[in-house]
């Protein structure tokens, strides 16, 4: 276990609530660094990015917007989604996961670099 | 075709990104917040919204997801809570901070630097898994 190891959890929590989004980052260490499986290592980043969302939702809740049916079909679609991909993930190889991550953190740096050139564009 | 069809299929469509966004979720522990994004900005640019409260919306739409995805990895994997408590105080903190912090500083050069570390921690990964096969 790597002191670095918590560090990055604190780092990439504040970047998660601050809206930039860790990408999976940790997962990244976690799998790297500290030698754990592909699948433990997804399990914790969501374990990590919950408690910091929370955190996040706690200081910032007066802003948070419930839009009543859209918002409620969205959540319950994504979580329906999540049954199903969870349970993917559980009968894929670690490497069959962690090609498939590493094609989905790959894209997140690319659509996160051209969002961000956008928005600069745009202000 | 009148705007209340139109609507409902745009609603229908929505929702099966939704799925596809919890499917990425599930799989792979990350990512669907990304697509979420891009359904509500795109929902509340249509409705005439103001996009800025498409994050604070995304967080109401990811966190049910992640949750759901957490409890499935957790029935799934032994031990996977206990496994990662030392990081949740850490987590939570980092989380606040970072609400807190939303706003008040710009984030370009951050989203940029993070861009690029995925861009190339995904290309070496990926390269490193096809060597490796």
């Amino acid at each position: 276990m790597h002191i670095l190891t918590f560090f990055l959890a604190l780092v990439l929590s504040v970047l998660s609530g601050m809206g930039v989004g860790s990408g999976g980052l940790f997962t990244l260490w976690l799998t790297l660094v500290e030698g754990q499986r592909q699948m433990i290592s997804q399990g914790i980043n969501l374990l990590v990015y919950l408690f910091s969302a929370s955190g996040s939702v706690c200081v910032n809740f007066s802003r948070l917007a419930f839009d009543g049916k859209g918002t409620l079909a969205m959540a319950f679609s994504g979580a329906l989604g999540c049954i199903i991909g969870s349970l993917f993930a559980k009968g894929a190889s670690d490497g069959t996961l962690r090609i498939c991550f590493a094609l989905l953190i790959t894209l997140s740096g690319i659509v996160t670099v051209i969002k961000t050139a956008k928005n600069k564009g745009q202000t | 075709m009148n705007d209340k069809t139109n609507d409902h299929r745009v609603y229908a469509f929505a929702s099966m990104l939704a799925v596809l966004a919890g499917f990425i979720n599930g799989a792979l522990g990350t990512g669907g917040g990304i697509i979420m994004l891009f359904i509500i900005r795109y929902l509340a640019k249509r409705e005439g919204r103001d996009e800025r409260d498409a994050f604070a919306r995304t967080v109401l739409t990811v966190m049910p997801m992640s949750l759901v995805s957490a409890v499935m990895y957790c029935i799934n994997t032994q031990g996977l809570f206990s496994m990662s408590a030392k990081y949740l105080p850490f987590a939570f903190l980092g989380g606040a901070a970072g609400g807190f912090l939303t706003g008040r500083i710009k984030t370009t050069a951050l989203s940029y630097i993070m861009g690029a570390v995925l861009i190339l921690s995904g290309l070496v990964m990926g390269v490193r898994e096809l060597c490796i096969f």
